[in-house]
């Protein structure tokens, strides 16, 4: 095993006897050292968390992987939009099972981040020193909401069509900004191409690189205000 | 194993399963069934038919943004043998079209995209345009082509008259129809005789004339006696020729047997029932006689015999020449004759206005829009239309008020229902009930489904040259106008379809024959029923036409010099030849026996000029596209022999 490739990707070194070792496997790992060294058992209990946190990440892990892979068969466009939902259904292999996949994790996830954030709210979870992190955790809950009603709009039918003229008119009625902020949303007076176009880039690009750069701040957060101690 | 491991593992396994039924979906669909039933169903035949691929299929037509992959099921469309095999393997009936080139949706509507029975062809909840029935395919056509023969859109142009006849577009906007004559109100009140007529008028049109064009409108009682108190109210012909008195021997004339007499024979004279009917017996173009001597008062009816066009501004009637004895006289006889025997006079006439009917009365008159067909020369009345009708095929189906009906959501449907019960879509709705039979309603559906927008790119749209308007000017103009003959006549196509088209009848007819005609009309063909009215036309007032016709009206391809023989035994040849080569006598009638179908040809040199019964035996579909008259394709010999022998065929 101790061969120059392996010394080059894993800084590890094999075999792992103590427990210096041991930690060191999890310092030196990118994905791992989100976790602290030291575990207690009672930490991880199920009942403690109910993984409601996990839960959500990977039902947004799914969310990333199935749009992607729809992405390869939309064009944001009148009418194209529509006609691909059209393929989606009836031409694309499993095309019908990967947009329901999409959608009802999407369904999931808005679902499991609202207990996670009932759970943490009946632990006492938000108190001192974890105040900024429950507000780190609103914030992603607005963003799972706003990743999905960016997303209705995309099939571009009657549903998505009304649920965003709605929409966008309540944005009319904040004080001042709300005609800019409107104009900005639709990318025009009315909704069509622009507006398409900007819920498309909202939805797979701007939103979910915020989120996931606040889910990684939110997970460091947790290790430093002293989570699974 | 830890019991946890283990729930981990079955948990795994069943997820897994659980994943499998969607690619086991995908191999299960319904198109590949179809696919392979027809590869075995065609085994069995004794001739060969060509198998297909499993596979989806699609016809792509870029420029109509069409993809359509009905052939996936429908999959021996373009295989003739299979004409009488079950659905979906039925091959398409002959058209113009290819379809591979056109794809399906393009004429039938429906989910292209779709590869599941249902979705395709039925109204679903996620597709607007449901397949077209059957009947309505025709109304597609109307996407690139503008204008169709009878051969091809019969329902459709069926429909297109019926929108004109019962003058749709007095209330929605549709471009092309013109809107037809519908009598102005002004001074309506001197016209009726009893408000008793017009509250039942009012109330439901249909029960005084089986045939009225005025719809129910389904005025609520009090909404019937203030509109009528309103109209009676109008004894004034604002803007308009007041009434011309009658003559003062009229009232002592008028029951006068002879003078009746009279009126009854410049009646049947100028073939009054050619556009009139008289209980339902006669023409279809006007209003049905028989009680209007109950309705109209006396001086009404002798204006309008006297001057039509100015007592109803725009009305279709031909102006006759009658002299003021001859209209009083028919007055007479109109006031003998058509009368409804059944109203008793005395309680009529005693019907006490509602107080302020006239402002509530203009309300009304607003309300539904009176004004879109009764002209009324009052300032408070205003336009208040239906929805236009200029692109209602191109109505998505969430713009349409269903009401409480429950009907499967399409726009034929839609406009079917809307037709047949107008009021069924809510209680608001104003637009007043046709009871069209089932052929009418079907047909006026044709017509709107093909309004529309062009959807298509330009070089599918197939465009008819549009008829050019005729309408001459000054002392010509104002003739045609009074005899109003573009009625019944046409010139180059625009006009009436009932008589002959004249723009060639200068080069066609001769000037003493027409001189005649005037004078004494007549049918040509004994077995058509239309005939010219008697116009009581004066004489300069014909030769002016016959000045215009010989200069104006002429081909001038006609204008050539014939070698015609004098001499008997070439004219019996001719004769020979007319009667034994070309068995012209089996619907000619000559030397008096003959066949009915065309006009009789004796005399016919009087009639027409001989360049022209040479040039119409040549090709006589030249000169009218839809005659039956065949083209013989006779020798040039023979031609001329003929036609000296019909020359010939005079008293001078």
């Amino acid at each position: 095993m101790h061969s120059k490739v392996w010394d080059s990707i894993f800084r590890s070194k094999l075999p792992i006897n103590t427990n210096l070792d041991r930690s060191l496997v999890i310092f030196n790992s990118l994905t791992l050292h989100i976790h602290p060294v030291k575990v207690r058992e009672k930490a991880i209990k199920f009942s403690y968390t109910f993984y409601l946190g996990m839960i959500s990440f990977f039902l947004f892990i799914i969310l990333i992987v199935t749009g992607v892979l729809l992405m390869l068969y939309y064009q944001p466009a009148i009418p194209n939009a529509y006609e691909n939902m059209k393929d989606l259904q009836y031409v694309v292999s499993n095309g019908m099972f990967l947009r329901n996949l999409h959608r009802w994790a999407a369904h999931l996830m808005v679902i499991s981040v609202f207990l996670h954030m009932i759970r943490v709210f009946y632990a006492g979870a938000y108190k001192p020193p974890r105040e900024f992190n429950w507000v780190v955790g609103v914030v992603l809950l607005v963003l799972t909401l706003l990743l999905s009603y960016t997303g209705y709009l995309l099939p571009f039918d009657q549903l998505s069509y009304w649920a965003v003229t709605v929409g966008v008119n309540l944005i009319q009625y904040i004080p001042v900004i709300g005609e800019k902020t409107k104009f900005l949303f639709l990318g025009g007076h009315e909704i069509g191409e622009y507006t398409l176009v900007r819920f498309y880039v909202l939805h797979c690009v701007i939103l979910p690189l915020v989120m996931v750069l606040l889910i990684a701040f939110h997970f460091w957060r947790i290790r430093k205000d002293g989570g699974l101690h | 194993m830890s019991k946890i491991k283990i729930i981990y593992a079955v948990t795994s396994i069943l997820f897994l399963l659980l994943l499998a039924v969607s690619p086991l979906k995908e191999i299960f669909k319904d198109w590949r069934n179809f696919q392979n039933s027809f590869n075995s169903y065609t085994d069995s035949f004794p001739f060969k038919v060509a198998k297909v691929d499993n596979g989806l299929k699609q016809i792509w037509n870029k420029n109509l943004g069409i993809i359509d992959r009905c052939i996936t099921c429908h999959v021996g469309l373009n295989e003739n043998k299979l004409s009488n095999a079950p659905q979906p393997f039925t091959s398409h009936p002959k058209i113009y079209h290819d379809n591979e080139k056109y794809g399906c949706t393009v004429c039938h509507d429906g989910q292209g995209l779709s590869t599941k029975y249902e979705d395709a062809h039925l109204p679903t909840e996620f597709w607007d345009k449901p397949l077209l029935p059957r009947k309505y395919i025709e109304s597609a056509c109307y996407r690139c082509h503008d204008d169709l023969s009878d051969k091809f859109t019969p329902l459709h142009n069926k429909g297109k008259e019926l929108i004109e006849k019962y003058n749709c577009v007095s209330c929605h906007d549709l471009p092309g129809i013109p809107k037809q004559y519908t009598p102005d109100l002004n001074g309506v009140g001197t016209k009726i005789k009893n408000k008793q007529w017009l509250i039942d008028w009012l109330k439901n049109p249909s029960l005084y004339a089986t045939n009225a064009r005025m719809p129910n409108f389904k005025l609520s009682e009090t909404e019937v006696t203030i509109l009528s108190d309103f109209l009676f109210s109008f004894k004034e012909r604002r803007n308009s020729q007041s009434l011309y008195p009658l003559p003062e021997y009229y009232n002592t004339l008028k029951k006068d047997e002879d003078f009746i007499k009279l009126g009854k024979v410049s009646f049947s004279e100028a073939r009054c029932i050619s556009c009139h009917s008289i209980e339902g017996k006669g023409g279809k173009l006007a209003i049905d006689l028989i009680k209007v001597a109950s309705k109209a008062s006396e001086k009404w009816i002798y204006s309008c015999i006297k001057n039509p066009k100015a007592i109803m501004p725009g009305v279709e009637m031909t102006q006759f020449g009658f002299s003021d004895k001859e209209a009083a006289a028919i007055t007479a006889y109109i006031e003998s004759e058509f009368v409804d025997w059944n109203i008793n006079e005395d309680e009529i006439q005693n019907i006490k206005p509602v107080t302020g009917y006239y402002e509530k009365g203009i309300e009304i008159y607003n309300k539904y829009n009176c004004g879109g067909c009764h002209k009324l020369d009052i300032k408070e009345i205003k336009e208040n239309k239906g929805p236009e009708l200029t692109t209602i095929s191109n109505k998505k189906l969430y713009q349409i008020e269903w009401g409480k009906s429950n009907l499967k959501h399409s726009l034929y449907e839609y406009l079917e229902n809307k037709l047949e019960t107008p009021r069924a879509f809510g209680e608001n709705t104003r637009m007043p009930e046709y009871k069209f039979y089932k052929e009418e309603i079907t047909a006026i559906t044709a017509y709107l489904l093909a309004q529309r927008n062009n959807e298509v790119p330009q070089n599918y749209l197939v465009r008819k040259n549009k008829v050019q308007p005729f309408k001459p000017q000054g002392v010509i103009g104002k003739t045609f106008e009074k005899y109003s003959c573009l009625k019944c006549h046409s010139v180059n196509d625009y006009g009436g379809k009932i008589a002959p088209d004249l723009a060639k009848v200068g080069s066609q007819l001769n000037r003493d024959w027409i001189r005649k005609y005037f004078n004494i009309p007549y049918s040509l063909r004994a077995i058509v029923e239309e005939r010219m009215p008697k116009l009581f036309i004066s004489t300069e007032e014909v030769e002016m036409l016959l000045d215009y016709f010989e200069s104006v009206f002429i081909d001038d391809n006609l204008d050539f010099k014939l070698n015609l023989t004098e001499k008997p035994e070439e004219l019996e040849k001719g004769k020979m030849l007319f009667k034994e080569k070309y068995g012209c006598q089996s619907c000619h009638i000559i030397d008096g026996s003959g066949g009915y179908v065309g006009p009789p040809l004796d005399n016919v040199g009087e009639r027409l000029k001989p360049t022209w019964i040479y040039s119409w035996i040549k090709n006589p579909q030249k000169y009218k596209a839809n005659t039956i008259d065949p083209k013989t394709g006779m020798n040039e010999e023979d031609l001329l022999l003929i036609t000296s022998y019909l020359f010939h065929k005079r008293s001078w």
